[in-house]
C-alpha cells in the first residue's frame, strides 16, 4: 500500500469572478497507491470536481493554483506542464470516465472512431488498427455484438450502452490512473452495478488505480479501498474503506453516512444534514462545518481543526479528537457502526 | 426515405395548388387592369379581352389557368403582347439562379469562416470586430448595400461595372457581395453560437480528456457538430435572397426574374406577377426540401419519418 | 495552542436558518435581466438611442406637421432644388458644396443657385427643393409607425396562434402547424406585394402586408415555448386545481416566455423597416407625397451619381435604427439568458 502513484500535496484552487475570489479547493493532500481505488466524497460544491479537474488540467481559465501546490506523477509536478505537455498525458496516462453518457459523446461521430482517437493520438497507431484495437475494447466493456456496433452513432445506444463506451474510451491507451467522476450517477440503478462491476473487473485485469468521485456513499463500499472525505475545499477524514464506515470520526461523516439508506433503515430514520455548505467566497473562520454540526465545540467557530491520528490509515480533522474534547456520544445509528468496528476488530485479533 | 420524399413532395404540389388559387382570385379583385385605358374603344377592349380569355366565366378562366400551369404555360403577358409568361421567365431564371447561387455560395463559406474564427476567439478582439460586422451585416438590407456599392466603386473609385450582365464576370461581382453580405452575416452569427454551445459541450469536455488538441479538437468535433445546423438556415436564407435578388436586380441592370416582376407591379401585368409568384414559391420549396433531404443525409440524428 | 479547556465545550450546530441564506442578493428575473443588461455598453447605447429616436419622432408630430415637410414653393424650385448638405461650419463635405461628376473641384451650389446667404439646410434638399431634414423627420416617423404597428399586430396574432397551437396539441395543433409551414413556403415578398397589390398602397395597406408575414416566427417561437412549458410542474399544477386555459395563458404561460417574446420583438421591427423600404422600391410604398425612409431612398436612387446625400442620409437613418434594435434584441437575449451569463 505504500507505493503513491500520485501524490496530491498543499492543492489550493481558487476561481476568480465577479463577486470575489472564490477558494474552491483549501488545502487538499491525498496519496493514491498503485492499483487501489480512492473515493471522494462529498456534496455538491464540496470541492471533488473541481479535483478532478485540476487533475486533468481541465479547469476553466479563470482557475488560480498557488505556486505551493503539487500534483507529482511519475516524478514530475503536474501543475508545471505545459498544455501540450497535458496532451500527451491527458487520456493516455491518466484518464477519466465523464458522469453524463447521454452527453459525454459526440453525436456526429461513429462510437468506435471515437473509442479508436485516443489510440491514434497517443499510440500513432493507423486508423484501421486503432480500430480493430476500438473494437477489441467494445468487447471488453460488454457490447454485445460489437462488430455490428461499431459504426454506430450514439443517439441509436442506451445509456448504459454509451457509458459502456465512454469506459472504453478511457480505457483505450491504458491508462495508470483513472478518474471516474460520478460516473454512475446519470444512470438507472440496475445499469449502475453493471458499469460498477465492469469497471472492478476492468481494474483488476489492467492494475490501474481509480479515483472515484462520488456523493453516493453507497456506491463507495463496493467499490473503494479507501475513502476520503471531502467538505468546503478541504478533506475532513480519510481511511480504509472499513474505518470511514464502521468507525468514522469526523461529525460530517456521521452526517453523510446516517443520510445514507441501508437495508436496516427504519421507516423516518434517514437524517439529513441541516443546512447548506458555507459560501467559499469567504469561507468562515475555524472548521467550515461547525455551523451545521451539533456537536460543534467553542473551538471550531476560532480555530481550524488539524489532522488528528486515528490509526496508520486513517485521520480526521475534528477537535472531538483532541484529548481535552469532552466525550461525545454519536447518533445511534453511528454507535451501531462502532460496535460493529470493533466485533471486526475482534474477530481481526482472533484470527 | 424515399416515402418521405414523396410525402414532401405532395405537400410542395399541394402547397403550390394553392399558392395559384389564392394568386388567381386576388388577381380578380385587384384594382385596374392595364386595360382601364380610356383611349381604348368598347370594340378594342372586347377583343382583347378575347384574346386574354377574360371574358370567359371565372371559374372557366380558373381551370384554364390550372390546366395551363400544370403544363408550364402561364398565359401570355400583358405587357409584350405576344410573349408567353413562360418564356420571359425562361429566359430570365438562369440569370436569377446563377446570381442567387453565388451569392449563397460566397455569403455560407464566407459565414461560416467568420463564424469559427469568431467563436474560436470568443469575447477578444477578434470576436469583437466579426461580432460588429455581422451585426452591421443583418441590419443593411441588401438594396441599401447595393446601392452604396454602386456609389462607391461604380461612381467614387470606378472599380466594377454597375449594370448589366453576362458580358464580364466582373459585372456579377457587385451584386453578388450586395446580396452575399446579409446570408453571410446570419451563417456568422449561428455558427458562432453553435459552436460555442459546441465548445463547451460535454462532449468537447471528453474530447479534451482524451488529450487531443485544440485544433483537433476544433476540426474534429466542434465544426461538424456546428456546422450541420447550418443547413437549416438555407432556406430562409434562399428567401431573403429572393426578396433582395428583385431589388438588387433592378438596381445593377440585371436581366433575372426579380427585374422583370419589378417592372410588372406598376404596369398590371398580372399574368407575369402571377407565373413569377409561382416559381419563386416553387423555388423556395425545392430549397427547403433539398436541404432537409442533405441534412438527414449529413446528421445521423435525424430520421426522415 | 492556544486554546484553553474553556475552548472545548459542546456549542452545537447554530441557528440553521440563519445559516441557510442565499448569497447573492435575491433578484427577480427583471432585475437580475436588467443588472446583466446593463453590463453590455452596445446594448445600453442602442436602448438610449432608440429611446431618443422614438421620443423625436413622436415630439416631431407637433413641431412639424407632414404638410410643412411635404410642401414646396413651385416658383423656386430651381433656387432651392438639390442643395447639398450645409452645416454652417467649415466641416469639409458638409460646406454646401459637392463636387459634380467629372469635375475636380467642387462647387458652391449654394452661392450658384442664389440661395439667400443667411438660409441653409443641414441635410440638404430633394430635387424640388424641400428640406431633406424635414423629409427625413417625417419619414423616420412614417418608417417607425409602420414598423411598430405592424410588429404590434404581430404580437397580438403571434402570440395568440403559437399559445393556441401549443397548448391544444394533437390534430388542432397538427393542422395549424401546416398553414405556418404552407405560409412560410411562399416568400415573404411574394405576400407582401399580393397584398401591397390588392390593398392598393398607402399606409395601412403596408401595415397589414407587413404584419401578414410577420407573425409567423413569432407564432413558431411562442408555439415551442408552449409546449416546453405546459409540461413544467406549476401549469399542471394549475390545470390541476382547475384553472381555464386562458387563465393560464395569461398567467403562467405569456409571462414566462416574455424574454423571448421581447427578443423576438426587437428582431421584427428591423424587418418590417426593411420590407417597408422593399415595398416603396417596388412602388407600393406610401403615396406621394408621404414620405418614409424607403421612399426617399427610392425616390432619389436615380439620381445617386450626382446627389448621392439625399439616398445616403436616409440609408443611414434606416440602418441605425435596424442596428439599434438589433444590438439591443441581441443584449436582451443574453440578459434573459442566465446561462449566457459567466457568474
Amino acid at each position: 500500500m505504500s507505493n503513491p502513484i500520485l501524490k496530491v500535496e498543499n492543492l489550493h484552487v481558487n476561481f476568480n469572478t465577479y463577486a470575489g475570489t472564490v477558494q474552491a479547493i483549501r488545502d487538499v493532500s491525498f496519496d493514491l497507491n498503485q492499483g487501489e481505488t480512492l473515493a471522494i466524497v462529498g456534496e455538491s460544491g464540496s470541492g471533488k470536481s473541481v479535483t478532478t479537474k485540476t487533475l486533468m488540467g481541465l479547469n476553466a481559465k479563470n482557475a488560480l493554483i498557488p505556486d505551493n501546490s503539487r500534483l507529482i506523477f511519475k516524478d514530475r509536478n503536474l501543475l508545471d506542464l505545459t498544455e501540450s505537455d497535458w496532451q500527451s498525458v491527458r487520456g493516455n496516462e491518466i484518464a477519466m470516465i465523464f458522469q453524463d453518457p447521454m452527453t459525454s459523446l459526440d453525436p456526429t461521430m461513429k462510437i468506435g472512431m471515437q473509442i479508436a482517437e485516443p489510440l491514434i493520438k497517443h499510440r500513432n497507431m493507423k486508423k484501421e488498427d486503432a480500430l480493430k484495437r476500438a473494437l477489441e475494447l467494445m468487447k471488453g466493456v460488454g457490447i454485445p455484438d460489437s462488430e455490428e456496433h461499431i459504426n454506430d452513432y450514439p443517439h441509436q445506444w442506451s445509456g448504459g450502452m454509451r457509458q459502456r463506451a465512454v469506459v472504453a474510451i478511457a480505457l483505450a491507451a491504458d491508462p495508470e490512473i483513472l478518474i471516474a467522476d460520478e460516473p454512475t450517477t446519470a444512470l438507472d440503478v440496475t445499469i449502475q452495478a453493471q458499469i460498477l462491476n465492469l469497471m472492478k473487473t476492468l481494474q483488476k485485469d489492467t492494475g490501474s488505480s481509480i479515483i472515484f468521485i462520488t456523493h453516493d456513499l453507497g456506491v463507495v463500499a463496493g467499490m473503494a479501498n479507501r475513502v476520503a472525505v471531502m467538505y468546503a475545499g478541504k478533506i475532513v477524514e480519510y481511511g480504509t474503506v472499513d474505518e470511514i464506515f464502521f468507525n468514522p470520526q469526523h461529525p460530517y461523516t456521521w452526517g453523510l453516512l446516517n443520510s445514507m439508506p441501508t437495508t436496516d433503515t427504519q421507516q423516518g430514520g434517514l437524517q439529513a444534514i441541516p443546512g447548506t455548505p458555507p459560501d467559499l467566497l469567504e469561507p468562515p473562520k475555524g472548521d467550515a462545518f461547525a455551523s451545521r454540526n451539533a456537536y460543534a465545540l467553542a473551538i471550531d467557530s476560532k480555530e481550524e481543526p488539524p489532522f488528528f491520528r486515528v490509526s496508520d490509515t486513517h485521520y480526521a480533522a475534528t477537535w472531538l479528537l483532541d484529548e481535552r474534547a469532552p466525550k461525545v456520544t454519536p447518533p445511534v445509528k453511528i454507535q451501531k457502526r462502532w460496535a460493529h468496528w470493533r466485533e471486526m476488530q475482534e474477530q481481526e485479533s482472533q484470527a | 426515405m424515399w416515402k418521405y420524399i414523396l410525402k414532401r413532395l405532395a405537400l410542395l404540389l399541394f402547397t403550390l395548388f394553392l399558392v395559384i388559387t389564392v394568386t388567381f382570385f386576388l388577381m380578380q379583385i385587384m384594382p385596374g387592369t392595364p386595360f382601364n385605358n380610356p383611349k381604348l374603344t368598347p370594340e378594342a377592349l372586347a377583343q382583347l379581352k378575347t384574346t386574354y380569355g377574360l371574358d370567359l366565366p371565372l371559374w372557366q378562366q380558373y381551370w384554364n389557368y390550372l390546366v395551363g400551369a400544370l403544363h408550364g404555360d402561364f398565359g401570355t403577358s400583358f405587357q409584350y403582347q405576344n410573349q408567353s409568361v413562360s418564356m420571359l421567365i425562361g429566359q430570365r431564371l438562369p440569370v436569377s439562379a446563377q446570381l442567387g447561387a453565388q451569392a449563397l455560395v460566397v455569403g455560407v463559406i464566407a459565414g461560416l469562416i467568420m463564424g469559427a474564427a469568431s467563436a474560436r476567439n470568443k469575447n477578444n478582439k477578434i470576436d469583437g470586430t466579426l461580432g460588429i460586422v455581422s451585426t452591421l451585416g443583418i441590419s443593411v438590407p441588401s438594396f441599401i448595400l447595393g446601392i452604396v456599392l454602386v456609389y462607391l466603386f461604380g461612381f467614387k473609385w470606378p472599380l466594377f461595372p454597375v449594370s448589366g450582365w453576362g458580358d464580364s464576370f466582373s459585372q456579377s461581382i457587385l451584386p453578388t457581395i450586395a446580396l452575399a453580405v446579409s446570408p453571410a452575416a446570419v451563417t456568422t452569427r449561428f455558427v458562432r453560437s453553435e459552436m460555442i454551445e459546441a465548445l463547451s459541450s460535454d462532449y468537447v469536455q471528453l474530447a479534451k480528456a482524451k488529450g487531443l488538441s485544440p485544433k483537433e479538437i476544433v476540426n474534429k468535433h466542434a465544426y461538424r457538430n456546428s456546422m450541420i445546423p447550418v443547413l437549416t438556415l438555407i432556406g430562409p436564407m434562399a428567401a431573403g435572397l429572393l426578396t433582395g435578388s428583385t431589388l438588387i436586380e433592378q438596381i445593377f441592370s440585371i436581366p433575372g426574374i426579380g427585374q422583370q416582376f419589378v417592372l410588372s407591379i406598376p404596369s398590371k401585368d398580372f399574368p407575369v406577377i402571377m407565373g413569377t409568384t409561382v416559381v419563386y414559391a416553387a423555388m423556395l420549396m425545392v430549397m427547403i426540401l433539398i436541404t432537409d433531404i442533405l441534412t438527414a443525409i449529413i446528421d445521423p440524428r435525424v430520421r426522415l419519418q | 495552542m492556544a486554546a484553553n479547556t474553556q475552548d472545548f465545550v459542546i456549542v452545537g450546530a447554530q441557528d440553521s436558518e440563519a445559516n441557510e441564506h442565499i448569497a447573492k442578493p435575491a433578484l427577480s428575473f427583471w432585475q437580475d435581466a436588467w443588472r446583466r443588461l446593463k453590463l453590455n455598453k452596445l446594448a445600453v447605447i442602442s436602448l438610449w438611442f432608440l429611446a431618443f429616436i422614438l421620443a423625436f419622432a413622436f415630439v416631431s408630430n407637433f413641431v412639424m406637421p407632414q404638410q410643412q415637410a411635404n410642401s414646396f414653393n413651385s416658383d423656386k424650385v430651381g433656387v432651392y432644388k438639390n442643395l447639398p448638405p450645409k452645416s454652417g461650419l467649415p466641416i469639409p463635405g458638409w460646406s454646401g458644396q459637392i463636387k459634380a461628376p467629372g469635375d475636380t473641384t467642387s462647387t458652391d451650389v449654394y452661392a450658384s443657385q442664389n440661395v439667400p446667404k443667411s438660409e441653409k439646410f443641414i441635410l440638404g434638399t430633394d430635387n424640388i427643393g424641400r428640406s431633406l431634414a424635414k423629409r427625413v423627420t417625417v419619414g423616420l416617423r412614417i418608417s417607425l409607425l409602420v414598423a411598430l404597428v405592424a410588429t404590434f399586430i404581430d404580437l397580438l396574432v403571434g402570440v395568440a396562434y403559437g399559445v393556441l397551437s401549443g397548448w391544444k396539441g394533437g390534430w388542432v395543433d397538427n393542422v395549424m402547424q401546416r398553414i405556418i409551414e404552407i405560409l412560410s413556403s411562399v416568400p415573404n415578398l411574394i405576400i407582401v406585394t399580393m397584398l401591397g397589390l390588392v390593398l392598393g398602397g398607402g399606409v395601412l395597406s403596408i401595415i397589414l402586408a407587413i404584419a401578414m408575414t410577420g407573425w409567423l416566427g413569432m407564432a413558431r417561437q411562442v408555439r415551442n415555448m408552449t409546449l416546453t412549458l405546459k409540461e413544467r410542474d406549476y401549469v399542471l399544477a394549475a390545470k390541476s386545481l382547475g384553472e381555464s386555459s386562458f387563465k393560464i395563458a395569461i398567467k403562467h404561460l405569456i409571462p414566462n416566455m416574455a424574454g423571448t417574446i421581447i427578443v423576438q420583438i426587437m428582431m421584427t421591427v428591423p424587418t418590417a423597416i426593411m420590407f417597408e423600404a422593399v415595398l416603396s422600391a417596388i412602388n407600393l410604398g406610401v403615396k406621394p407625397p408621404t414620405a418614409s425612409l424607403g421612399s426617399l431612398i427610392s425616390d432619389a436612387s436615380s439620381m445617386l451619381q450626382f446627389y448621392p446625400y439625399q439616398v445616403l442620409i436616409p440609408s443611414a437613418m434606416l440602418v441605425l435604427v435596424s442596428l439599434a434594435f438589433i444590438l439591443l434584441g441581441d443584449g436582451l437575449r443574453d440578459a434573459f439568458d442566465p446561462r449566457a451569463s459567466e457568474d
